[in-house]
């Protein structure tokens, strides 16, 4: 089975930041965050760095500021002269 | 050195503009600068309201080796220019993606080993391990011991033994190649139930 974009970011260590909640059930979900991507990866995974491993859900989270700081960093770069 | 004459060629230039072209089209060239003598001293100084020395270098591959070997040594770079970054160590890891921190957590039984945060080193990469920590989230419980133990697949390779746990920051850092995996472990001794743990073990990685 191919590997997830998240789980191409585990194995290639392109991330600074790599978190852990590990469930009752041995699963864990993994959040891998920093890097060049930029991106914030979520993945569910079963049986980590086992030769099972498997991607139960994976999603890509919001990264960057919220919305609401995001929009007044963008009033200030509309107001800054070329 | 030979028994050659001594040689000076004295360039002194008097005028309004001066422009000293070189221009060579060769297939391969050459400029070597070689000086022997005893005490050598190479002056620029360059005084003007506009100094601009572009070095463009376009070439497959690039060394730049500055070797100095002196009893002391003085190098001042100034930088009053905000489009201009030298890059501190730290900062250079965040940006290449080098500084790593993992950090989890998991419920931990008495007594048991329970795995709070793991690491597989990625390929090409070694994981030097700089530090660790670790907190256990109960309001009422007074572990009499916690042994805080990273591990090299199922190998301790440093255990910290506490109370209440708390942090601890390797002068040598340990080191982890490509492949292998760096686990932490808490193993807390006196709980009356299971307890939520937290743990972190940082540092950096290096190009194998």
């Amino acid at each position: 089975m191919p590997m997830t974009p998240g789980q191409r970011r585990l194995y290639s260590g392109d991330y600074n930041y790599l978190h852990q909640a590990w469930q009752d059930d041995g699963t864990v979900i993994v959040t891998v965050s920093g890097g060049k991507s930029g991106q914030v990866h979520r993945l569910h995974v079963r049986d980590l760095w086992g030769k099972d491993e498997e991607v139960i859900t994976e999603e890509i989270m919001p990264s960057g500021p919220p919305p609401h700081i995001q929009a007044r960093f963008d009033e200030l770069r509309r107001e800054r002269p070329e | 050195m030979g028994d050659y004459p001594d040689w000076t060629r004295l360039f002194y230039l008097v005028g309004t503009d001066i422009v000293i072209p070189i221009s060579i089209d060769a297939a391969t060239v050459t400029l070597p600068v070689s000086i022997d003598a005893a005490t050598v001293t190479i002056d620029v100084n360059l005084a003007a309201s506009d100094v601009t020395l572009p070095v463009s270098i376009d070439a497959a591959t690039v060394t730049l080796d500055v070797n100095l070997t002196a009893a002391t040594a003085t190098i001042d770079i100034n930088f009053s220019d905000q489009s201009v970054a030298v890059f501190d160590a730290a900062k250079w890891f965040a940006h290449n993606a080098q500084e790593v921190y993992v950090y989890g957590w998991a419920n931990c039984p008495d007594v048991t080993a329970t795995l709070l945060c793991t690491r597989v080193v990625p390929a090409g990469k070694t994981f030097f391990v700089s530090g660790m920590s670790v907190g256990l989230y109960t309001l009422t419980d007074n572990p009499t011991s916690m042994f805080l133990e990273l591990r090299e697949s199922a190998t301790v390779r440093v255990l910290a033994g506490s109370i209440r746990g708390g942090g601890l920051i390797f002068d040598t850092p340990l080191r982890f190649t490509a492949g292998q995996t760096a686990n932490l472990y808490l193993r807390p001794f006196g709980l009356t139930a299971t307890r939520r743990g937290d743990g972190a073990l940082w540092g950096y990685d290096e190009a194998a």
